[in-house]
């Protein structure tokens, strides 16, 4: 891997078309899925309904036939952030007669209760940062777009412009890869002239004294690329107040329902149960 | 013919904070009729871009009225409509994609006007169609080249069913080509009776429009075509413009051939020359006019390979097994389409990417993961592509300073050498140390850039593209400098798409296919071989293009001719012609 990469650590985008039933399901019953399950997994309360909503994300990885080492990349870099958390559940709770003790430092106590406090809490992200994946392995960003212009748009009953709001959505997802790109150029362009990106054995300081000067003319050149966007959309007649068109229209299947209708009442019984 | 917009008495200014306002176009009246193909000439910051911003409406003119298809400018209701008849394709491909994939891109403009949804799928796929990009449809914009972004932008605008559209310089930073791709969708659209303006600093260009508008400091002076602007060698030059290089060379040999008149581009000056009954011959080339190198190889690449996201789904393997020398002393070009890995190829050189296999030595240097960097990079200078993204200091002092600065030096040692460096590319001084970079034009934008890596004196010098979206003028200095900064005993090594420049600077030439070498040759014997250049998509030199005419013609000028005086040299060993 090159020091330059900067888009390499991007998740947008991994859009991973392997054409399978679940890729094929109309997004908005997608999005509304995804959205049940992480609520679901958010908020239940059973560390057993958290681990059955962990195997549920599991299913349909396997169902949508992604290949689940692409999924564990993306747990490898938060993962020592996870067990940091996890371990301060382990002191959590105070002994009591139905709560045994099993280690005690000092003041410090360790209790079957702590353990599956931390035990949980792992699972919980473990899970939720796998539905995330799931759903950009699965939701193309034009998947997203539809989906997500469909179904916001009972709110233009509420006076609530979400057609502008779809449009920043997939103006800052087009934008992302070249603020990649931007900041590559000037991180390049510096250390052509000596600065030093790239080389081993730097303190985190000297790092992080690399990144500060990248950053501002980043910003700038980013505005001017912003500016010639606007024009380019401008002279393409974005922004006149007729209705827009859609180029896409997405058509509602029974299958889809059938998707619907099982991930809200399993998500349900995650959470109550 | 119908009238398709009319320009009266046009004025424009630019703000400048706490200053006066910038003025860039000045009382400026012509028409354009419809179906016409007009080409705006002019210098660097002649108000070419802000002209033709103003021929659809993105700007409206602070005096003097323009109407389109009737419709004034000035009315905001009437913007819609214009926006739908006149489509505009800019410069740089990237900024102009707006949706994440390309069919929906194309879709933007259809959206806006708010048509149903068969309709603009039915728009879509015709206008992808015509541009040959319909079986790419769902492909993300960037993960696409240059030329086939602006292949993109172009579909986006027939989608709208446009009667006229602007090309705003959308050639200058393709590989020839995809410039040729898009001349080739000029041609179609003029065929169907779409009004094309195209704004260009490559004269050749210019030169296939039926009429020509030139701008010189806002101002219009000229207006007609091409044949007069160009045979008019005082007009050209106070324009700050240049002649297409086919009538340079052609005039300077009309003595042997009287059959030759002004020719603008080749196929012209094929027309006018008779096949002769016996092929006149010539001597050959005296040998090459540079010879200074030693035969010591500075750089030596030894297998090496490069995937860019290595590991990764998007895995994109930029270099394989590349083997290629540079000679100590020597200026050594990268040539190949846009892809063929040219930049990651100079990027290897100074140490930003590390070759994943094989060996690479550059000077004392082996580029590995043990190599120091921070001296190799000292010892080899890099000016990138895009001036742009490299300049990222507020002044063009600290600008050039950069680099000394980070090696501690200050004080009356560091005046002195930012002085020399500015110097040594033409730039004054004390006029030049408190400009802001980002107000700076193009062409010095590329000398500042310059001057930032001759600062730091490195003993290899590479450059990207160094003249791509230059002005004839400025373009000619920056070469001049190249030269002057090679006599100084610098080792260059300059990728670029504009055989032309390599063919005056170059003694070797290496070739690049799809991330691999496929030839590496003397600058002459490679740029004269029309065959395999065309093979690997790329065009040769115009001197090349005009000997190879001359040869079916029956004059048999020497083969490995790549430049112009080297042409005219040939006929000269004829002596005087027989008039």
């Amino acid at each position: 891997m090159s020091e330059f990469e900067f888009t390499q650590n991007l998740s947008f985008g991994q859009y991973l078309p392997t054409n399978s039933w679940f890729h094929q399901r109309d997004p908005r019953a997608k999005i509304l899925l995804f959205f049940f399950l992480m609520m679901a997994i958010t908020f239940a309360r059973n560390t057993y309904m958290v681990f059955a909503g962990l195997l549920i994300v599991l299913f349909i990885f396997l169902i949508s036939h992604i290949p689940l080492k692409n999924a564990l990349r993306g747990i490898r870099t938060p993962l020592p952030f996870l067990i940091f958390i996890a371990f301060f559940q382990l002191f959590r709770f105070a002994p009591t007669a139905d709560n045994p003790l099993i280690l005690s430092i000092w003041s410090f106590t360790v209790t079957i209760q702590g353990f599956i406090a931390a035990g949980t809490i792992i699972l919980r992200f473990v899970s939720l940062i796998l539905t995330i994946s799931l759903a950009s392995f699965t939701l193309s960003t034009s998947d997203l777009i539809y989906g997500l212009q469909s179904l916001l748009k009972p709110l233009n009953w509420l006076k609530i412009p979400s057609e502008d709001f779809i449009m920043v959505v997939q103006i800052t997802l087009r934008f992302l890869p070249l603020l990649g790109q931007a900041t590559e150029q000037i991180a390049k362009a510096q250390a052509a002239r000596g600065a030093a990106w790239g080389v081993k054995n730097q303190n985190l300081k000297q790092r992080i004294q690399l990144i500060i000067p990248v950053i501002v003319p980043m910003f700038l050149t980013s505005l001017q690329k912003a500016e010639t966007m606007a024009i380019a959309m401008d002279s393409r007649g974005y922004g006149n107040h007729l209705t827009r068109g859609a180029y896409r229209q997405l058509t509602f299947k029974k299958q889809d329902g059938f998707l619907l209708v099982a991930a809200f009442f399993i998500s349900a019984l995650l959470l109550f149960l | 013919m119908a009238l398709l917009i009319e320009v009266n008495q046009v004025s424009y200014s630019y703000p400048v904070p706490g200053g006066p306002p910038h003025p860039a176009l000045r009382e400026i009246s012509f028409q354009i009729s419809e179906g016409e193909h007009i080409a705006i000439v002019g210098a660097n910051g002649s108000g070419k871009t802000t002209l033709a911003r103003h021929l659809n409406a993105l700007f409206v003119p602070d005096s003097g009225t323009i109407r389109i298809m009737g419709l004034d400018t000035k009315e905001r209701a009437n913007h819609m409509k214009i926006h739908q008849r006149v489509g505009m394709v800019f410069q740089s491909p990237q900024e102009q994609m707006i949706a994440t994939s390309i069919e929906e891109d194309v879709a933007f403009g259809p959206e806006n006007l708010g048509l149903s949804t068969q309709e603009i799928q039915q728009r879509v796929r015709h206008s992808l169609e015509q541009v040959g990009m319909w079986d790419q449809r769902t492909r993300s914009p960037s993960h696409l080249s240059a030329g086939q972004m602006q292949r993109v932008a172009l579909a986006g605008i027939l989608a709208m069913q446009p009667a006229c559209v602007i090309f705003d310089e959308s050639t200058a930073m393709l590989d020839p080509f995809g410039r040729e791709d898009v001349l080739r969708n000029i041609e179609t659209l003029k065929q169907s009776g779409i009004t094309v303006i195209m704004i260009t600093h490559f004269m050749e260009e210019a030169s296939l429009a039926d009429r020509i508008i030139g701008l010189h400091q806002g101002r219009l002076r000229f207006d007609g075509f091409p044949e007069d602007l160009f045979t008019d060698d005082k007009l050209v030059k106070s324009m700050n413009l240049d002649k297409p290089r086919v009538l340079w060379f052609a005039q300077q040999l009309t003595p042997w051939i009287p059959t030759i008149t002004s020719p603008l581009t080749v196929d012209q000056f094929k027309k006018q020359i008779e096949p002769r009954p016996a092929p006149q011959l010539f001597a050959p080339l005296e040998d090459h006019h540079f010879f200074r190198n030693t035969q010591e190889n500075l750089v030596i690449g030894n297998h090496i390979s490069f995937t860019y996201l290595q590991n990764t789904p998007l895995a994109y393997q930029a270099l394989e097994d590349i083997s290629f020398s540079v000679r100590e002393g020597s200026v050594h070009g990268l040539i190949g389409a846009t892809g063929s890995g040219k930049s990651t190829l100079l990027q290897h050189l100074n140490g930003l990417y590390i070759p994943q296999t094989g060996e690479l030595k550059v000077g004392p240097f082996e580029v590995n993961h043990e190599t120091d960097l921070l001296q190799l990079r000292r010892y080899t200078g890099m000016v990138f592509q895009n001036p742009n993204y490299q300049l990222f200091e507020q002044y063009v002092g600290d600008e050039i300073a950069y680099g000394l600065k980070v090696l501690g030096i200050t004080g009356s040692e560091l005046r002195e050498r930012v002085k020399l460096a500015m110097s040594q590319v033409g730039l004054d001084f004390e006029e030049f140390k408190d400009r802001m970079t980002f107000a700076l034009s193009g062409g010095e934008k590329r000398k500042v850039a310059l001057a930032s890596t001759l600062v730091l004196d490195p003993s290899l010098m590479l450059l990207d593209e160094p003249t791509a979206g230059l002005d004839p003028i400025a373009r000619r200095e920056i070469l001049g400098q190249m030269v002057r900064v090679h006599n100084e005993g610098k080792t260059l090594v300059v990728s670029s798409h504009q055989l032309e420049d390599l063919a005056l600077l170059t003694d070797h030439v290496t070739l690049l296919s799809k991330g691999k070498v496929v030839s590496n040759q003397d600058t002459d014997k490679l740029l004269s071989d029309h065959t395999q250049l065309n093979q690997y998509q790329m065009i040769a030199p115009i001197a090349a293009q005009m000997a190879s005419v001359l040869h079916e013609k029956g004059w048999m000028v020497p083969e490995n001719i790549i430049i112009g005086q080297q042409l005219v040299a040939a006929f000269q060993t004829l002596g005087e012609p027989n008039v």
